[in-house]
C-alpha cells in the first residue's frame, strides 16, 4: 500500500478519523491504535516478515533495558555487542549474504580453486535497512547514556513500526521521536494542514516529476549502447531529477502523513540541488541517513584517527561514504557511488571548507553568477555519479560514462525535442521554481503565509498537474533498500 | 477538526468538479473505454475486440439498416483482445449492457482466433481478463462513471485531452486519428503487430471453454434479436498467421453458426478477399472501416432479402 495509491486513501481516512475521534482520550489509547494500524500496514505490504519486525522490536527493547540497568561495564558491553551482532546480522543475512558469498567464491576462483556455487534465494524484508538503523542507533545512544531506554514497550514498538516511516524512512532517532508519543497528542489545525500540503507536494514530485522522468530515462538506460553521448547525458540529467523527486516526494508524503497524527518526523531533504559544494549537498540530501552515519560512524572513527590529522579525516570520510553507498544495496555500483562521493570531499579537507553549508542567496531573490556556476558544476558532478545508482553493474556504469564523453556528445540529442521531454522539462522548471522559493523554509511547500487565494490557487493548480500529467506507479526507488 | 474536515471537503469537492468536467467534456479522448460505460443500455450491439471497435461504425449501420426495422441505434461494445476475449466474463458484461426490453435488435459478433486463446500455463487462472474492464465494472450506464475512474485509473491518459489523437464516440466507435504518414511507418507498425501475434502463439492455446461461451452468447442474444458472426478482413499474411494458431477456426465457427441458425460472414477467404485500408495490417483505419461497414451492411441486406 504505497502513499500514492487509492488503497492508501481508503486506509488513511478512517484511520485518521478513528484516531482523533475515538482513540484521542489518552496517549495510551492513541499509541495502542497506532501500533495496530502500523502492524496492519506492514502486514499489508509484506505479511511474511511481520514476525521478524515484532521479534526485532522485542529483542531491542529488552537489550536497551539490560544495557541501561546493568551496572558492570563488561556486561553492558556484552549486551551492546549482542544487540549490534543481532541487528547487523539481520542486515548481513537478508541484504548482503549473497553479495559476500559470491565474492568469497570469486576470490577462490581467482586463486585457481575453481569452485562452483549457487546463491540462496533470500527475500529482502521491506524497510529492513531503515528499522535496523533505528534500533542500532537506539542501542548505541542508550549505551552512551545519551538517552534513557524506553521503559514502555508500546511506545518503543511505535518508534520502530510507525507506519509512515517503516518502509522508507526517515530514519528516526529515539531522542526526538519517543518524547512525542509519551504525551497525549491534540489535533492541531495548522500542523495537519501543513502535513496535507506536504503530502500534495510529495504526490506531485513522485507521480508527475519522477514518473515522467522515468519515461525518458528507462529507454535510454536500457538501450544505452545504441545512443549517442548527448542522449546519455540527457538520460543522466533526468535520472538525477527522477531520483530526487522520487525519494524526496516519498519523504514529504511520509512526514505529511505523520503530521496528521501529531507526530513530527525529521526532515529528509532540504533542496539539495541548491548546494554549492559536496559537503553542503550531503547536509541536505537524505539527511536522516547522513546524520546517522555522521554520528555513529564518522565521528567515532575520525576521533579515533585524529592523530593522523588530514589523512585520518580523509580515511574517515571515505569509509563513511563507502558505507553510505553500501547501505543502499549489495552491489558494487553503490560502493563506487559512495567512494566517489567520499573522494569529492578531499579538496574540501585541504581547503578547510569541510563544514561550509549555507542557504544559497539567503534573503535574496536570485543567486549570484558565482553561486549559479557552483550549483551547476556540483549538479553535473552528482548527476554523472548518479549513473552508478541506476546501472546494473560497475562495468556498465563505466561504459555509460565513457560513451557520454565520446565524440558523439556533440550530436544533437533528438529526444530533447520530443513532446514528452519538453513537457517534462516545463514541469521540472515549475518544480525547481517552487523549491527555490521555499529553500529557506521548513519544507519545500511551506506556503502558509501566502494569501488565501494564492494558496488555494496553488492547491488546485497542483491537483490539475497531477490529474493531467501524473503517471501511476506502484513503487518507489527507495523501497528496494 | 470541524474546520479541517470542512476545508478538506471543499478541496475534494473542487477536485471532483474539475475531474467531472474533464470526464464529461473529454471522456472520449482520455480513455479508450470510458465512454462505453456512460451510455444507456443498448438494444443492438457490436461485440468484439479492437478490430471491430475501430472497424465497425455504428453510424453507417444505423443508416444502412434502418429499413430492416431493427431496434437501433446499434452500440459498439467491443474492447480489445486483452480485455474482452470471448468467455463467460464478457458474456456477463454484454448481458449487463443489454437492454432486456430489446426484442428485435441486431447483434454483430466480430470474431478472431485470438479471442479464443487462453494462457498455456494458466497460472493466473482461466480468465486472464478478470480484473480488467468491463469485468471489474458493476455500473455500465452512468454518466459520469466514477466507478470506472476509481477502478481503472491507470487506463486514463488525461493529458490526451490536449492532443485528442483518438476519440471514443458516444456510440462506442473508436476513431483513431494517429495514422501512419508513410509506408515505412506502416511497415514498422505491422512488424510490431506481427511480434505480438508471435508472442500470443507462444503463450496461448485454443480454449474449448471460450468456444462454448460463444455458443451461450449467441443463444442468449437470439432472445433479443438477430445475430451475425463476422470475421473482419485483414492482410492475408496475417490471416495465415492466425490460421496457424487456430487452424480449425472457420470450421468451428461455421459449425456453431449452423447449429444456431445464424449467418457467418468470413471476409478472409483468400479467393474472394477484398482489401480494406488498415493502419497496421489488421486494424481498419477510419476510411477502411467506413468502406467495410458498408460492405458488411450489403451482406446483411443481401442475406435478409434472400431469406424473405
Amino acid at each position: 500500500m504505497v502513499f500514492n495509491s487509492l488503497d492508501f486513501v481508503v486506509f488513511i481516512i478512517p484511520v485518521f478519523l478513528l484516531y482523533w475521534l475515538i482513540f484521542s482520550k489518552s496517549s495510551v489509547y492513541q499509541n495502542f491504535f497506532l501500533l495496530l494500524v502500523s502492524l496492519f500496514f506492514y502486514a499489508w505490504a509484506d505479511w511474511r516478515f511481520l514476525i521478524l519486525l515484532v521479534a526485532s522490536t522485542l529483542i531491542n527493547f529488552y537489550l536497551g533495558l539490560k544495557i541501561h540497568r546493568t551496572p558492570e561495564d563488561r556486561k553492558k558491553n556484552i549486551f551492546l555487542y549482542i544487540g549490534l551482532i543481532f541487528n547487523i546480522g539481520l542486515l548481513l543475512y537478508f541484504k548482503y549474504f549473497n553479495f559476500f558469498y559470491e565474492g568469497f567464491f570469486e576470490i577462490l576462483n581467482v586463486f585457481g580453486a575453481e569452485s562452483s556455487y549457487s546463491t540462496l534465494e533470500i527475500l529482502l524484508p521491506l524497510g529492513i535497512s531503515f528499522f535496523t538503523f533505528q534500533t542500532l542507533g537506539y542501542l548505541t545512544d542508550v549505551y552512551n547514556e545519551e538517552i534513557d531506554p524506553s521503559e514502555n514497550l508500546l511506545e518503543f514498538s511505535i518508534f520502530i513500526t510507525f507506519f509512515p516511516k517503516i518502509l522508507s524512512g526517515p530514519i528516526e532517532r529515539a531522542a526526538s521521536f519517543i518524547p512525542q508519543i509519551q504525551e497525549k497528542r491534540n489535533l492541531s489545525y495548522s500542523v495537519s494542514v501543513d502535513g496535507l500540503r506536504q503530502i500534495l507536494w510529495g504526490l506531485f514530485a513522485k507521480i508527475v516529476i519522477a514518473e515522467n522522468c522515468a519515461i525518458i530515462v528507462n529507454p535510454i538506460f536500457n538501450n544505452y549502447e545504441n545512443e549517442p553521448g548527448s542522449t546519455l547525458l540527457v538520460g543522466a540529467f533526468f535520472y538525477a531529477i527522477q531520483l530526487y523527486a522520487d525519494f524526496s516526494g516519498y519523504s514529504n508524503m511520509a512526514i505529511g502523513v505523520s503530521k496528521l497524527f501529531g507526530i513530527q518526523l525529521m526532515r529528509n531533504f532540504s533542496t539539495p540541488f541548491f548546494s554549492t559544494n559536496i559537503s553542503d549537498f550531503w547536509r541536505k540530501w537524505h539527511i536522516s541517513l547522513t546524520t546517522w552515519m555522521m554520528d555513529y560512524v564518522f565521528t567515532p572513527l575520525s576521533f579515533t584517527l585524529r592523530r593522523h590529522q588530514k589523512k585520518g579525516l580523509i580515511f574517515s570520510i571515505i569509509t563513511t561514504f563507502v558505507l553510505v553507498g553500501f547501505w543502499h544495496g549489495a552491489n558494487w555500483t553503490f560502493v563506487v557511488y559512495g567512494l566517489l562521493h567520499g573522494i569529492y570531499f578531499i579538496p574540501l579537507v585541504f581547503s578547510g571548507k569541510m563544514n561550509s553549508s549555507e542557504i544559497v542567496a539567503k534573503g535574496k531573490l536570485l543567486p549570484s553568477i558565482k553561486e549559479v556556476f557552483k550549483m551547476i558544476s556540483l549538479f553535473l558532478l552528482i548527476m554523472l555519479t548518479d549513473v552508478f545508482f541506476r546501472v546494473d553493474n560497475v562495468a556498465m556504469g563505466l561504459d555509460y560514462l565513457k560513451r557520454v564523453f565520446s565524440l558523439s556528445i556533440i550530436n544533437f540529442p533528438s529526444i530533447i525535442i520530443a513532446s514528452t521531454t519538453i513537457i517534462t522539462i516545463i514541469l521540472i522548471g515549475f518544480f525547481i521554481l517552487i523549491e527555490w522559493c521555499n529553500r529557506e523554509k521548513k519544507h519545500d511547500f511551506e506556503i502558509h503565509n501566502y494569501n488565501i487565494y494564492l494558496r488555494w490557487g496553488f492547491y488546485i493548480f497542483i491537483f490539475s498537474l497531477i490529474l493531467f500529467f501524473g503517471k501511476s506507479s506502484e513503487t518507489f526507488i527507495y523501497f528496494q533498500f | 477538526m470541524r474546520l479541517l474536515i470542512l476545508k478538506l471537503s471543499l478541496f475534494f469537492a473542487i477536485c471532483l468538479t474539475i475531474t467531472t468536467f474533464v470526464l464529461i467534456k473529454y471522456g472520449g479522448n482520455i480513455d479508450y473505454f470510458y465512454q462505453k460505460f456512460t451510455t444507456p443500455r443498448a438494444t443492438s450491439m457490436i461485440i468484439g475486440d479492437s478490430r471491430s471497435m475501430q472497424g465497425m461504425q455504428p453510424e453507417v449501420i444505423n443508416e444502412r439498416l434502418k429499413e430492416l426495422n431493427y431496434e437501433l441505434p446499434i452500440f459498439n461494445y467491443s474492447f480489445t483482445i486483452a480485455e474482452a476475449p470471448i468467455g463467460p466474463l464478457y458474456n456477463k458484461s454484454i448481458d449487463s449492457k443489454l437492454d432486456k426490453n430489446s426484442k428485435n435488435g441486431i447483434f454483430i459478433i466480430s470474431l478472431t482466433p485470438w479471442m479464443f486463446g487462453s494462457d498455456k500455463d494458466n497460472s493466473i487462472g482461466e480468465y486472464r481478463e478478470a480484473d480488467r474492464p468491463p469485468h471489474n465494472m458493476k455500473f455500465v450506464n452512468t454518466n459520469p462513471n466514477y466507478e470506472y475512474l476509481f477502478r481503472n485509473l491507470k487506463y486514463f491518459h488525461f493529458k490526451s485531452a490536449f492532443r485528442r489523437t483518438s476519440t471514443m464516440h458516444k456510440n462506442g466507435w473508436l476513431e483513431e486519428n494517429n495514422l501512419p504518414t508513410n509506408p515505412k511507418i506502416f511497415d514498422e507498425w505491422k512488424k510490431r503487430q506481427r511480434k505480438m501475434f508471435d508472442k500470443m502463439i507462444k503463450s496461448y492455446e485454443v480454449s474449448s471453454e471460450r468456444l462454448e461461451s460463444l455458443d451461450v452468447l449467441i443463444k442468449n442474444l437470439q432472445k433479443h434479436g438477430k445475430v451475425y458472426l463476422v470475421r473482419m478482413p485483414i492482410d492475408l499474411d496475417f490471416v495465415a498467421v492466425e490460421n496457424s494458431f487456430y487452424k480449425d477456426f472457420d470450421k468451428d465457427i461455421n459449425r456453431i453458426a449452423v447449429s444456431n441458425n445464424v449467418n457467418y460472414f468470413n471476409f478472409n477467404v483468400s479467393s474472394t478477399h477484398t482489401s480494406f485500408k488498415t493502419y497496421d495490417g489488421h486494424h481498419l483505419d477510419k476510411y477502411g472501416g467506413f468502406d467495410f461497414t458498408n460492405t458488411l451492411c450489403d451482406s446483411i441486406l443481401k442475406k435478409t432479402a434472400k431469406n424473405l
